[in-house]
């Protein structure tokens, strides 16, 4: 019996997958669990292996091609089997046809993607069938709406909250009427320009942190914290680990152990708003903004409280690398708790992050600044300084489990030993 | 054979809902020879609660008959008679003991017709006084209305008002297949305004009772008047809520409920059968299948009977079924997203 070949579901929030590209070609045989093509989602690229040995066949979806999740794309023949037993299956139906009848979607099977298995059976968003409905009509992706009802369920009024705020803050968003109206207006002031088309990571990023920033209560904190200790610390570990052939500890991955230790010290603030509840990790998962061609990624370091340091500093290396290649599985970018954005590269003094749900903190770390401040004997000595700032989602995190977490965070970046130590 | 005209409906009186029904069997005992009212005592002791009254002094015993204490042989021969051409109305003391009966009912009368080919219908009515709040006890007080909404076959309505209990008596009459009136026992002494002529009431159709936007409440029988008098305390609180009389049981009248909830988006069943398998969740299934699933913003919620046998005591027997504040709390939580 000829294999079929369907669009997997990869991200839990997906609809449909476009091809990026075909690693076989039509009439070219195929071992089961070879690469077969890559699909793109919102937020990356990824392999999806072969469900069968054989030869593809009836390939119906080109490079560049939307295709709804379980929808044939192709069909596998093993030796011998022809292409008579497909031509007496009815035609397909059309794409707009899909929603009509037939079984679910989702009951259908899937061929294996290169992802892990936990990505697809996250559990889905909840939302009434209305605001579904009212949300796909207005392009607004629901995963990235808070839900303001019972266990989070998303509302009618919830949608319409995401929809005023995406007409009015990230008009880019979408296309059509909002930027005609801009760009005719440029045109009329004979303003020059140039035209960038918005792709699906930039329309998500938009999407999300609009929804955040208009849902999430935010508030701030700010600390400076003396570096010179972690600074020392951090050259003696890669002194010691000159001629290893292992990578150099940087000082985010001191930033990042520290904030995983200072979250295990402060539980409540390891936690996420679900509506009626609130969702406390007993993990520290902490989000890395990686900057990307086009958009940012977050990649999760998962269980970082227990990770060492060089766990922590290979890890992030590997995300990073397979984030900026487009090949981030979906639940590698899934599931923080904390993130942590670092801009002090680029001479930022300090700034303050938007939170991404469900995540409720997010750390801003700026730059590194030489100053003089005061010592034990009030004598004024040169010192490194970093300025960070907390932003905190307010149903989750007080301002006092805010303040004692970046208390815990600067002790620990100021006593470098103590990451060493680890947690009790 | 549809609506009536309304030639006689000179005059709209105020009469109770069991004044209203024996004006209707007044007038169709005097308008057409070949109806006969039969049941226990509703001769002379003018019927358990007092619907038939005098009837059988203003139309003699042979048109007003009481029947032995026997509710299958009574109903067997309310079936034949109906089968050769009488119009029986079958009266039940008690709805409950209809449970006895349920061989003519559901096996001779709702068949009939169809396994005779066409040959022959059964143009039957039975009224069931129904419902709690009479401390009649557990075997006195039940809502067995899904029961027979279950049979293809039958027609059930519930009328709640004085004026509908006539119109739709009267149209049951002259309907070719046997009808099932459910009366609550409750609603016997409540009044309203009724025309005093002869008139028609459809036995398909939902009634809205009352106009909203928020939330739609589908309610049956006595359930009614508790969801308008729910209805008044909600828009003083700022919530419309759209009440829906049912009316009938079987057939549903989809239409209606439907694009109810496709305006107001929430929807509350109260009912007083036992929860579990009544008419709410039937209404819930089929409003969840329709096109106003995807107008949902908010769970279907169903008030029912207890999963209990009816309480004798007065305060459990009260707390049992659906009451004012119930349909209240219930809408209130619903509409703002506490449900």
């Amino acid at each position: 019996m000829p294999t079929e070949v369907i669009m997997p579901k990869v991200d839990m929030d997906m609809e449909a997958g476009t091809i990026a590209a075909w690693h076989i070609q039509e009439g070219d045989p195929v071992q089961k669990g070879d690469a077969l093509f890559d699909i793109e989602t919102d937020k990356a690229a990824m392999e999806v292996e072969s469900p069968a040995s054989g030869t593809l066949r009836q390939v119906r979806a080109q490079a560049g091609e939307t295709v709804k999740i379980g929808d044939r794309i192709a069909w596998i023949l093993a030796d011998g089997e022809s292409l008579e037993v497909l031509q007496r299956e009815p035609a397909p139906r059309p794409e707009e046809n899909t929603a009509a009848s037939g079984p679910p979607r989702e009951a259908l099977p899937v061929s294996t993607p290169v992802t892990d298995a936990a990505a697809i059976t996250t559990e889905r968003k909840r939302a009434t069938p209305l605001a579904r409905r009212m949300a796909k009509a207005a392009g607004i992706d629901i995963s990235a709406v808070a839900g303001s009802g019972p266990r989070g369920r998303v509302t009618r009024k919830d949608v319409e909250a995401a929809k005023s705020v995406a007409s009015t803050a990230s008009a880019p968003v979408r296309a059509d009427a909002a930027t005609n109206a801009s760009k005719d207006r440029l045109d009329s002031l004979g303003i020059d320009y140039e035209v960038v088309p918005v792709d699906r990571m930039r329309a998500t990023v938009a999407e999300r942190l609009s929804a955040s920033k208009a849902t999430v209560p935010h508030f701030y904190l700010e600390a400076d914290c003396r570096l010179d200790k972690l600074l020392a610390f951090r050259a003696e570990i890669n002194k010691s680990l000159e001629g290893s052939g292992s990578v150099r500890i940087s000082i985010n991955d001191l930033l990042v152990k520290a904030s995983a230790m200072a979250l295990m010290a402060v539980p409540e603030a390891n936690a996420s708003w679900a509506g009626d509840e609130i969702l406390r990790y007993r993990d520290a998962n902490i989000s890395v903004a990686v900057s990307v061609e086009g958009g940012l990624m977050t990649p999760v370091v998962r269980q970082a409280q227990s990770k060492s340091l060089l766990a922590i500093s290979n890890e992030i290396a590997g995300l990073a690398e397979r984030a900026r290649a487009g090949k981030l599985a979906s639940n590698a970018y899934q599931g923080g708790s904390f993130a942590i954005s670092n801009l002090g590269m680029y001479g930022v003094k300090a700034f303050s992050a938007i939170i991404n749900p469900p995540e409720s903190m997010i750390l801003a770390v700026g730059m590194a600044t030489r100053q003089f401040v005061e010592n034990d004997d009030g004598a004024p000595v040169a010192a490194t300084v970093l300025s960070v700032r907390l932003s905190c989602d307010h149903r989750v995190v007080d301002g006092v489990s805010g303040a004692r977490w970046l208390g815990e965070w600067q002790r620990l970046v100021e006593n470098p030993f103590l990451l060493a130590l680890g947690t009790s | 054979m549809n609506v009536h005209n309304a030639a006689q409906e000179e005059e709209i009186v105020e009469m109770s809902y069991a004044e209203a029904i024996r004006d209707a069997l007044d007038i169709a005992l005097t308008t057409d020879e070949r109806v006969v009212l039969m049941g226990e005592d509703i001769g002379v002791y003018g019927g358990a609660f007092q619907v038939t009254g005098d009837l059988v002094h203003k139309h003699g015993a042979d048109r007003v008959l009481d029947t032995p204490i026997s509710e299958l042989g009574g109903a067997g021969v309310a079936v034949g008679a109906a089968a050769t051409g009488l119009r029986p109305v079958f009266e039940f003391q008690f709805s409950d003991f209809a449970m006895l009966a349920m061989e003519q009912i559901c096996n001779q009368a709702a068949k009939m017709r169809y396994m005779l080919g066409g040959a022959v219908s059964v143009p039957l009515v039975m009224r069931f006084p129904a419902g709690s709040g009479t401390g009649a006890a557990a075997q006195h007080s039940q809502s067995l209305e899904a029961w027979l909404g279950h049979v293809p076959g039958l027609k059930v309505v519930q009328p709640s008002t004085p004026r509908d209990a006539k119109g739709m008596l009267l149209r049951a009459l002259e309907d070719p297949d046997p009808v099932m009136v459910f009366e609550h026992k409750l609603l016997y002494k409540t009044k309203g305004m009724v025309p005093t002529g002869h008139y028609t009431t459809s036995l398909d159709k939902a009634e809205i009772r009352r106009q909203g936007t928020d939330v739609t409440i589908v309610a049956s029988s006595v359930m009614v008047q508790r969801s308008l008098e729910a209805a008044e305390f909600l828009a003083g609180d700022g919530i419309s809520a759209e009440v829906i009389d049912l009316r009938s049981v079987r057939p549903i009248d989809r239409h209606t409920i439907v694009e109810s909830v496709k305006k107001t988006t929430r929807l509350i069943c109260v009912y007083e059968g036992v929860k579990t398998l009544g008419v709410g969740a039937e209404i819930s299934a089929m409003v969840a299948e329709s096109e106003a699933f995807d107008f949902l913003d908010a769970p279907i919620i169903r008030l029912g009977g207890a999963e209990a046998p009816m309480p004798y005591n007065p305060d459990l027997e009260k707390a049992a079924v659906p009451q004012v504040d119930n349909i209240v709390s219930s809408a209130s939580q619903l509409c703002r997203g506490q449900l």
